[in-house]
């Protein structure tokens, strides 16, 4: 327990100085003075795995710096901290980095990873670009997405792009205008998976994609006139006739509450795509549509999300932990959303497992 | 691939083996398999002693003991034979949960048995203890110490089944009405599913609430499943009482209420054989049915699993193992019970079919009193198996080839034999399972909604035959899937079920038959994929607080009930029809068809056959 804790205080010592350090004197930096012999690799997006992982010859990932120190046990019995140094520039993360514990500091040293030229210069995207954009329409453009999955989310320059919705968002950062539910019967008040709505707010010309393993969806602050939580879920099937639209999975809470209806958008089908800045995936022909701001594609740089997580650190277990690690100044960008969000599980009991308080 | 061709012919050697000890066994007790002189035998007895040598004349006491012999001593590394723990009779009390796993299967086509040595049921696994230092207490009432820090959540007395103190009291020892019916209280609270409203005037404000629970067919008008579930707070000038967990239904459906009785408080225990548990107090209340504790041996379930059958991962399989002759009497029921998850994606893990959700049961309740998961070529064979607080044998994911035959499992707390293959479209994990010659009396005790005398979901090639099942409140046997999956995603087909005899079936809830499929063939053609012939259906007559409009039907073939072809079926009385089905079956020689031939029934083998080692005769 002692050593736990006095390791501990000793790296939170160690990180400020490496942050500090990194900046100014990023190429000096051999770690904690008077300590000749650690170990330093550099990383760079223009390297070469198998190149010597030295500054003039750096490595091109992350998990090649990372199997290095763990086949040849570098931080087994370390003196100083252990660092890995990422050159400025954009690393495309295809595939989750998982760290474990066998990746650990140890005798109260660290391995560090750190973007060598400054915070926010080495940036791990877990996204890849989309290009090959030809014009389809009403200044919307179109490319073909070579995908295996598909996403939930994207960036263009940097900024996240609008999935196509109704209504329309008044601004880039705000998520109103909305709809409103309306109580479909008197007694269905408690319902979570069908949302009425008033006559006229749908339009029945809308494509769905009912019943297909891409259907629209609903964002809607579940619970009425509660506005808690936002759940996002796939539509199942618009019932038109009865003016309401059934989901595949419940809500948090109930569309209605003490009478009042939750605020709800409609998003994720072609015909919604009309605003700039807005895109529709049609991922059952793998293509990509994008009606760009200035009703141009010139340089803009649109990333589709490949990955949800870009770092995974996790120990095998509580009694083995991955510990005495450091990422300092890394860039983390674009990771992905997905089809259905719900905060939690609606009522206590429902993991299936037993817990001292369910 | 040769895995595959050689576990198909382990089993089949396996197979003969079995039936060659089974045949062994009723002649000679003590018959060790044929030219193996060098077979290793252990004997087991319950006045044995674990340091004793394990021989008939100096026995061990556990079955552990002789588990932890074979696996320490690896005598089943290199088996040229079987290897027999001989069970003596008499009973053995379990205290824990006796774990089976890969480190004790058998080898080389050889088994591991381990048999009730002086004949079918004489040796029973009890997994429960006597409760005693009863004193009188008042109205016949006595009470006893219990360990407050252990629960339990049924009680037995001398094999037979106590009631937990309910209101309204059951008619009768083996039927779950009458109930009190729930309201709709504000019209919008129809959708509730934890706030019960009863009628103004039904409850009785001087009830002790504080540990009470209810039992209810949540979903009103429909009378599918039951749950059980703690209070949390009772409000009598409402006549509203807040539930600790969700029921699985919705307390009001169609405007019409659901039924339910409260449990679990003293001021519920009026009637001989109800029992009250203070588990604050650590104190157990018990109206005695003959007014007199006098010798009285009341049973308090220790585990819910008596036999665990679980290898480390579907790789690393338990197998070839044999359980003969075992008695196998109580285990517990659970503090809190509904039939899986409310909606779609619950399970809150990403599946390809998220609606099976709603199909599988919450993971605190994947267990029956023998469980099996991570098996092949298990052999469950003369078993007796009763007093189960849940499901009795459930065969949980990866499983294949597993063999219950010639057994009787009665007075069971909810299925009878419950096989899980888990998701579809994620992998086809259970399949060639055999269940023959068996009699199956008095299942869902505890939890009547949708149970099944076997209940057979996303699974195989299994052969069903000369099966007996009477007395359940839904099903006898049932199959199924969701109406959601794309065909042979279920892994449902490719079962035979012959020479069936269901009885007393459909007894308390309704849209139901006694044999009933759903989800397993969804789409067309519908080509045949599942047979079933020789099947025999008493009366289907639910008690008339049933609200279900459905009605009980002999034969149901619910959404996706496609792909099969029956032949020579009866069925006795129902309140709907006989059978119900799209056009997607073939039917021949039926009694709801014009022209039903008796002569082509052959009742004579349907049911459990005369080689039967139960007495069964007058059931």
């Amino acid at each position: 327990m002692r050593r736990g804790f006095t390791a501990g205080v000793l790296a939170g010592l160690a990180l400020p100085a490496l942050v500090f350090g990194g900046g100014v004197a990023a190429r000096a930096a051999a770690p904690a003075a008077g300590q000749g012999k650690c170990d330093a690799f550099w990383v760079s997006p223009t390297g070469d795995d198998a190149a010597a992982g030295t500054e003039r010859k750096p490595w091109r990932t992350i998990e090649h710096a990372r199997d290095t120190i763990r086949v040849r046990g570098l931080n087994q019995r370390m003196s100083c901290d252990l660092v890995v140094n990422l050159k400025a520039g954009a690393y495309q993360v295809a595939k989750t980095i998982g760290f474990d514990d066998r990746d650990s500091g140890s005798n109260g040293h660290k391995v560090v990873y750190r973007s060598v030229d400054g915070p926010g210069k080495a940036e791990l995207e877990a996204a890849q670009e989309v290009t090959g954009w030809t014009p389809y329409r009403d200044g919307i453009f179109k490319a073909k997405v070579d995908i295996d999955q598909p996403f939930y989310t994207l960036y263009v320059d940097g900024e996240r792009a609008t999935t196509a919705r109704y209504p329309n968002r008044q601004s880039d950062d705000a998520w109103a205008p909305y709809l409103k539910s309306v109580l479909i019967e008197p007694e269905k008040e408690a319902l979570r998976d069908q949302v009425g709505y008033t006559e006229g707010d749908w339009n029945e010309t809308w494509n769905l994609n009912s019943y297909t393993d891409w259907p629209a969806q609903l964002m809607i602050w579940s619970g009425g006139s509660w506005s808690w939580f936002t759940d996002t879920v796939p539509i199942k099937n618009a019932d038109w006739k009865d003016n309401k639209v059934i989901l595949d999975y419940w809500t948090r809470y109930a569309m209605m509450n003490s009478r009042s209806g939750s605020r709800y958008f409609v998003q994720n089908s072609l015909d919604l795509l009309d605003a700039e800045d807005e895109y529709y995936l049609d991922w059952a022909n793998k293509e990509l549509y994008y009606k760009p701001r200035g009703a141009t594609m010139d340089g803009k740089r649109v990333l589709r999300p490949t990955q949800t997580q870009v770092l995974s650190l996790a120990g095998v277990s509580p009694t083995r932990r991955l510990h005495d690690i450091a990422f300092d100044g890394l860039g983390i960008a674009a990771t992905d959303f997905m089809q259905w969000y719900r905060s939690g599980w609606i009522s206590a009991g429902d993991s299936g497992q037993k817990h001292k308080y369910p | 691939m040769s895995n595959r061709t050689r576990r198909t012919a382990l089993s089949v050697g396996a197979g003969v083996v079995a039936a060659a000890l089974v045949t062994a066994a009723a002649v000679q007790l003590n018959a060790q398999p044929a030219g193996a002189a060098r077979c290793d035998s252990f004997y087991v007895a319950p006045d044995g002693n674990d340091a004793a040598k394990g021989t008939e004349k100096s026995p061990w006491k556990t079955i552990t003991r002789a588990r932890d012999e074979i696996r320490n001593q690896h005598l089943n590394d290199r088996m040229n034979c079987d290897i027999t723990v001989n069970l003596k009779a008499g009973q053995y009390p379990v205290t824990s949960t006796i774990g089976f796993d890969q480190r004790d299967s058998g080898q080389n086509g050889h088994r591991v048995i381990y048999r009730s040595v002086d004949g079918p049921g004489k040796a029973t696994l009890q997994g429960a203890e006597e409760i005693g230092g009863w004193t009188p207490y008042q109205d016949g009432i006595y009470k006893a110490k219990v360990d407050a820090s252990k629960p339990f959540y049924t009680l037995f007395e001398d094999g037979k089944r106590a009631t937990n103190a309910r209101y309204p009291n059951r008619q009768a020892d083996d039927e779950w009405a009458p109930y009190l019916t729930s309201i709709l209280y504000e019209e919008d609270k129809m959708d509730v599913h934890n706030w019960l409203w009863g009628k103004p005037g039904d409850w009785d404000p001087t009830w002790d609430m504080s540990q009470a629970s209810v039992t209810i067919w949540s979903g009103g008008s429909w009378s599918w499943f039951t749950d059980t579930i703690p209070l949390l707070d009772t409000n009598f000038k409402k006549t509203q009482t807040t539930l600790k967990y969700w029921t699985r239904y919705a307390m009001v459906n169609s405007r019409g209420g659901s039924r339910y009785f409260f449990q679990n408080s003293l001021s519920f225990l009026d009637q001989p054989g109800e029992y009250y548990l203070d588990a604050k107090a650590g104190e157990v209340y018990y109206k005695p049915r003959g007014g007199t504790m006098d010798g009285i041996k009341v049973l308090r379930p220790t585990v819910k699993t008596v036999l665990n059958l679980a290898g480390a991962s579907a790789q690393d399989r338990v197998h070839d193992v044999t359980l003969d002759g075992l008695g196998v009497q109580y285990s517990d029921f659970v503090s809190w019970y509904r039939n899986g998850w409310v909606a779609g994606g619950d399970a809150g893990v990403e599946h390809k079919y998220p609606e099976y959700d709603r199909q599988i049961e919450l993971p605190r309740n994947r267990f029956g009193a023998i469980t099996l998961t991570n098996t092949s070529n298990i052999d469950l064979s003369r078993l007796h198996l009763s007093d189960t607080g849940f499901t009795g044998v459930y065969l949980l994911f990866a499983n294949d080839h597993t063999k219950i035959t010639d057994s009787l499992l009665e007075n069971i707390g909810a299925d009878g034999i419950k096989v899980e293959g888990g998701w579809p479209g994620e992998g086809d994990l259970s399949n060639h399972h055999t269940i023959s010659n068996t009699f199956i009396d008095h299942i869902g005790e505890l939890v009547p909604g949708d149970a099944a005398g076997i209940e057979l979901m996303d699974t195989g090639n299994n052969t069903v035959s000369n099966i007996e099942v009477k007395h359940s409140a839904r099903y006898g046997i049932s199959l199924e899937s969701r109406p959601e999956v794309t065909d042979g995603d279920q892994y449902a087909s490719g079962n035979s079920f012959k020479y069936i005899k269901l009885d007393q079936m459909g007894l308390d809830s309704g849209d139901m038959g006694a044999f009933y499929t759903y989800g397993v063939d969804n789409q067309e053609p519908h080509p045949v994929q599942n047979t079933v012939d020789q099947l025999v259906i008493g009366d289907v007559l639910p008690d008339p607080s049933m609200p279900d409009a459905g009605g009980t039907r002999g034969v149901h073939m619910d959404a996706g009930g496609c792909g099969f072809a029956f032949s020579n079926v009866q069925v006795g009385k129902v309140t709907d029809q006989k059978y119900q089905s799209y056009q997607c079956n073939e039917v021949t020689n039926a009694d709801w068809v014009d022209g039903f031939d008796t002569s082509k029934m052959e009742y004579d083998k349907i049911g459990v056959l005369p080689t039967f080692p139960y007495d069964v005769s007058g059931r």
